[in-house]
């Protein structure tokens, strides 16, 4: 009953002046807000401009308007760039350490939240901690780490590598989904004969699927944008990944803008679609942290 | 010093056909403990929120003090409010707590010690003073959230549920602490619950609302004995009161293969179809009743024995009447777990022999006290329960 | 995406042992079930992250360059660290990003509080502040590369609304690309800060609020007594996360931006640590820098925190 907006609560109406002030601050605050988002949403129709025109059109009026469509950059961006091998490269390393992450921090965090045994609590504060350490910092012995198994430039060693990266985070965002889940229900399934692994899977699951979309598609949208490690890890050109692959185009064939932009939007794809579609999810994942 | 007027005010929310607070007027005397009552969202918080002036009002007025305080902001309108999650600053002191509203009305330092240390010593927060709330268990919180409406000496408490997080046992006993506080204040409060027997209990009047429209305000014994409508009749008593719908034949009140003679005071015409309100009360023993009152002859389905009390409860062969937003949310108790389509009636007896399911007995009915109501309408009609029941109320009042 | 402080401490609900009855073996079997869930997790964090984690420290001894033997150094490195310019020039660019950190918490701060206020058009907003979160520091990097191109759309914008004196190399100019380097990462982090905020406020306590006004606070007052001091874990939440942002998270949008010119001009010790790593093929020293890193983030964001937790005596 007390959940009235703000919006909705009473103002004192004060005299004319100092309302036409506040109208005037108003106004000037929207149009702060407006200039935010539209330099927000510029970029899309920037690029997506600049991938359908020909270079002279935009020497002509690079913010502009495009003058006449052509795909003429997209063509190429799959000829020169080999965008396609690139967006498939990513996916394969992308899409394999999505899943395993998933499969592991699920068994991880059923553990530790649904189990009691010796070090529990330590357990989860080494993966917070964890959590706090920046992959910039420990590239180089991860690096050394593939190295060390032959797994350098090979697939697996950056899957591994995610998979590793992500899985402090995935556990905690998966614990905390999981300690919503009562454990009486547990014990009841536990009663009625079901084993661990059986209750993980018929009860806990179900009821943290939520959770698991998020996490999932989090997951992916880091990994998808993820620059460094993957930069690091695949240095040969078969192997080389959407970001890396987009990243040294760029640095090497300054002229193509189109081409470049065509590219970049295409990689934009995925981030995009997750966008509009899992929003919310996506909320609800980076902001699980901050309100604990 | 501290009277509240209310003139059609009215709260309209964008999106809601449904106005939250529907034109409702009310006059609240200084120094008067007035209840709002109803069940959840019928509008009662919202219109304190509206006399304290953190939600705007739509249309009507409100005076306090008969001066118009429709738009003034709250700090200009001399209320204090108790809220229901009391609303402590979890940063300061118990102390700070209580000084914080005089500081920010910059009243001398001096004064703000006398005040403070008055209420605390009055409500025994002293000891605990220089603890924050996050220290205090709920009864003491409340007690701070009490001490800083007081040491404001406003013209006005409102309070909002202000008893509604303490346990059971607490919450009674903090009633009564109210109820003799107002007697020593003197404070015009107007006090929002959802709970009939916190309101019977403390309102010297008692206003009830539902879906934002004010249903009857009276003392606790009108509401109890001359409620206006359905509504009201279902709302306030416990156990709630019995509802049947009987055909007027001949004299006689007939419903499920019952039949008794229409009272004396009642006006009924003859072959109208009413609903018949039995108080649970008016139900008594045959032994131990007056050799003229009515009969029912009944087999008993249920039997709650509190000690002092005893509550029979049987079903009547006669389709059930229900009210609905009668039963609040929190009574669901009262939620029937076997599907049964028939009236289930609970008679309040004295405990003088043990009863148990399956007993037939036969119970006398006090017909002085029957209420009528319009079935269509939901209307009290003319000339439900009088008699005694006035003097009675008079003597209350009194 | 960082430890709240109170992780560890799970007051989650009761605790699920395994079956009472049994013999006991099956209780033995029971009680090592949560081990055999842990254990492919475990495995993988430790030989890629704990393990990696100490080996930074190793390493940090060493001179390494990638394919021989790490070579045992001593302080060699650390001695050289302190006399390296371009290390104190990247540490210097990074404790300037540190030293707006007020700016990066009151912006989104502010936003957040106007969709709060439910400004006209909110859900746009909210949705548009969003957006650049979902892209790629690369996406970020080369787009801004051509908007701020000396002939690009910035600067024709400039000219066209007649400022066209303002108009310069954004990201070639000692002295500017810096600053703009910064306000394009605030701008990158926005949406995040703005929906961490924003949830944050709309858990407040409305009936605190309605009684600071009762009590009669003016807006200022509620806003600092009553709001701030609930926002306040957040915000330091979200200070943490920033300043872990800033030491680790400028290296690919200043390698496709900027590639740490004009000069050494927007190098931040990230970008350092990548460059003396795989480009020069120091990966001793580059270890050294990234123990240095962290040693730095680390007392940064306790100061941050005492910062944040000193203005709680202050209210009063």
């Amino acid at each position: 009953m007390s959940t009235q907006t703000v919006a909705g609560r009473a103002r004192w109406a004060p005299g004319s002046a100092a309302r036409i002030g506040r109208r005037g601050r108003r106004v000037a605050v929207w149009l702060i807000f407006a200039t935010l988002a539209a330099s927000t949403i510029y970029p899309l129709f920037f690029l997506l401009s600049t991938a359908l025109r020909t270079s002279e059109d935009y020497r002509r009026a690079p913010g502009g308007l495009p003058h006449e469509l052509t795909f003429d950059n997209v063509q190429r961006a799959f000829s020169e760039m080999d965008i396609g091998r690139l967006a498939l490269n990513s996916l394969l390393v992308v899409v394999p350490a999505v899943l395993l992450l998933t499969v592991l921090s699920c068994l991880a965090a059923y553990a530790l939240v649904h189990f009691e045994f010796p070090l529990r609590r330590t357990t989860l504060a080494i993966v917070a901690a964890l959590m706090a350490l920046p992959p910039a910092a420990i590239v180089i012995p991860i690096f050394k780490a593939i190295l060390d198994v032959n797994l350098l430039n090979n697939r697996l060693g950056l899957i591994l590598a995610y998979a590793a990266l992500q899985l402090p985070f995935s556990i905690f965002l998966l614990a905390s989904f999981m300690r919503a889940v009562p454990g009486e229900l547990l014990k009841a399934a536990m009663l009625d004969g079901a084993g661990p692994l059986r209750t993980l899977w018929s009860v806990v699951l179900p009821l943290v699927r939520p959770g698991l979309l998020t996490l999932m598609t989090l997951n992916f949208l880091f990994l998808w944008n993820e620059f460094l490690y993957s930069l690091v890890l695949l240095q040969r050109e078969p192997e080389r990944t959407m970001m890396v692959g987009i990243g040294q185009f760029q640095g090497h064939f300054d002229q193509s803008l189109g081409i470049v932009s065509a590219g970049l939007m295409m990689s934009m794809i995925p981030p995009l679609l997750i966008f509009f579609f899992f929003q919310r999810d996506l909320a609800r994942g980076l902001t699980t942290g901050a309100l604990k | 010093m501290g009277s509240i007027q209310l003139r059609e005010v009215t709260k309209a929310f964008p999106k809601s056909k449904a106005a939250a607070v529907d034109q409702i007027s009310l006059e609240i005397a200084d120094g008067e403990f007035l209840v709002l009552v109803g069940p959840s969202g019928c509008g009662k918080s919202t219109l304190l929120r509206m006399i304290a002036g953190i939600e705007d009002v739509s249309s009507g007025q409100i005076l306090i003090d008969d001066a118009d305080a429709t738009n003034a902001p709250p700090k200009e309108r001399d209320i204090a409010m108790v809220f229901q999650s009391y609303a402590l600053y979890p940063q300061m002191t118990v102390a700070e707590n209580l000084h914080f509203a005089l500081k920010l009305r910059k009243v001398p330092k001096a004064e703000r010690i006398e005040r403070v240390d008055e209420v605390m010593r009055m409500l025994r927060l002293k000891e605990l003073e220089s603890r924050t709330p996050g220290q205090l268990s709920g009864g003491q919180r409340q007690r701070v959230a009490m001490g800083r409406a007081m040491v404001r000496e406003p013209a006005a408490f409102l309070m909002d549920e202000p008893l509604s997080n303490l346990d059971a046992k607490l919450r009674i006993a903090m009633r009564s602490e109210l109820a003799r506080l107002h007697e020593r204040l003197g404070v015009t409060t107007i006090y929002v619950t959802h709970d009939q027997t916190e309101a019977m209990t403390l309102g010297q009047r008692v206003a009830v609302l539902r879906d934002g429209r004010l249903q009857q305000v009276g003392t606790p014994q009108e509401l109890f004995h001359e409620p206006r409508n359905l509504f009201v009749a279902a709302f306030i008593g416990s156990p709630t009161i019995n509802l049947v719908e009987a055909e007027v034949r001949g004299g006689s009140l007939r419903f499920g293969g019952h039949a008794i003679p229409v009272p004396a005071h009642a006006r009924l015409t003859d072959g109208a179809t009413v609903v018949v309100g039995i108080r649970p009360s008016a139900f008594e023993l045959a032994e131990l009743a007056d050799d003229a009152a009515p009969r029912l002859a009944v087999r008993l389905e249920v039997v709650e024995n509190l000690g002092d009390e005893l509550h029979a409860i049987f079903p009547v062969d006669a389709p059930r009447v229900d009210v609905e937003g009668a039963v609040d949310v929190e009574q669901a108790g009262d939620e029937q777990l076997l599907v049964d389509e028939r009236a289930l009636f609970t008679a309040a007896l004295a405990p003088r022999r043990p009863l148990a399911p399956g007993d037939e007995v036969e119970l006398a009915i006090d017909t002085s006290r029957l209420q009528f109501f319009d079935p269509e309408s939901g209307l009290a009609l003319a000339g439900s329960a009088t008699g005694e029941h006035e003097i009675e109320r008079k003597v209350h009042a009194g | 995406m960082t430890a709240s402080p109170d992780t560890p401490s799970v007051g989650g609900p009761a605790q699920v042992r395994g079956p009472a009855r049994g013999t006991r073996l099956r209780r033995a079997a029971a009680r090592a079930t949560p081990l055999f869930l842990l254990a492919p997790a475990l495995a993988l964090l430790a030989w890629l992250m704990v393990f990696p984690a100490a080996d930074a420290v190793r390493l940090a001894f060493t001179d390494w360059d990638g394919f021989s033997d790490p070579k045992w150094i001593g302080l060699d490195n650390f001695k050289d660290l302190l006399s390296d310019d371009r290390f104190t020039q990247a540490l210097t660019h990074n404790l300037i990003i540190i030293a707006v950190l007020p700016i990066w918490i009151a912006v989104p701060y502010s936003l957040a509080w106007g969709l709060h206020r439910k400004i006209p058009g909110w859900r746009f907003f909210r949705f548009a502040f969003f957006l650049p979160v979902v892209l790629s520091p690369v996406v970020i990097g080369v787009y801004y590369g051509m908007f701020l191109d000396p002939n690009g759309p910035f600067n024709g914008l400039l000219r066209a609304i007649g400022l066209g004196g303002l108009a310069r190399e954004w990201t070639n100019e000692p002295g500017i690309a810096l600053p703009v380097v910064i306000v394009i990462v605030i701008w990158w982090t926005l949406g995040i800060g703005v929906l961490i905020f924003l949830s944050a406020l709309s858990n407040l306590d409305g009936e605190l609020e309605d009684a600071a006004r009762v009590d009669g606070a003016s807006r200022w007052q509620i806003q600092r007594h009553v709001i701030f001091w609930q926002m306040r874990p957040v915000i330091q939440f979200w200070a943490i996360i920033i300043v872990i942002l800033s030491f680790t998270s400028f290296f690919p949008l200043i390698y496709t931006l900027t590639e740490g010119g004009p000069g050494f001009a927007t190098a931040t010790v990230d970008f350092y640590l990548y460059q003396e790593a795989f480009d020069n093929g120091n990966l001793g020293y580059a270890s050294a820098v990234a123990v240095a890193l962290v040693v730095v983030i680390g007392s940064v964001s306790g100061l941050a925190v005492a910062l944040l937790r000193g203005r709680r005596k202050a209210i009063r």
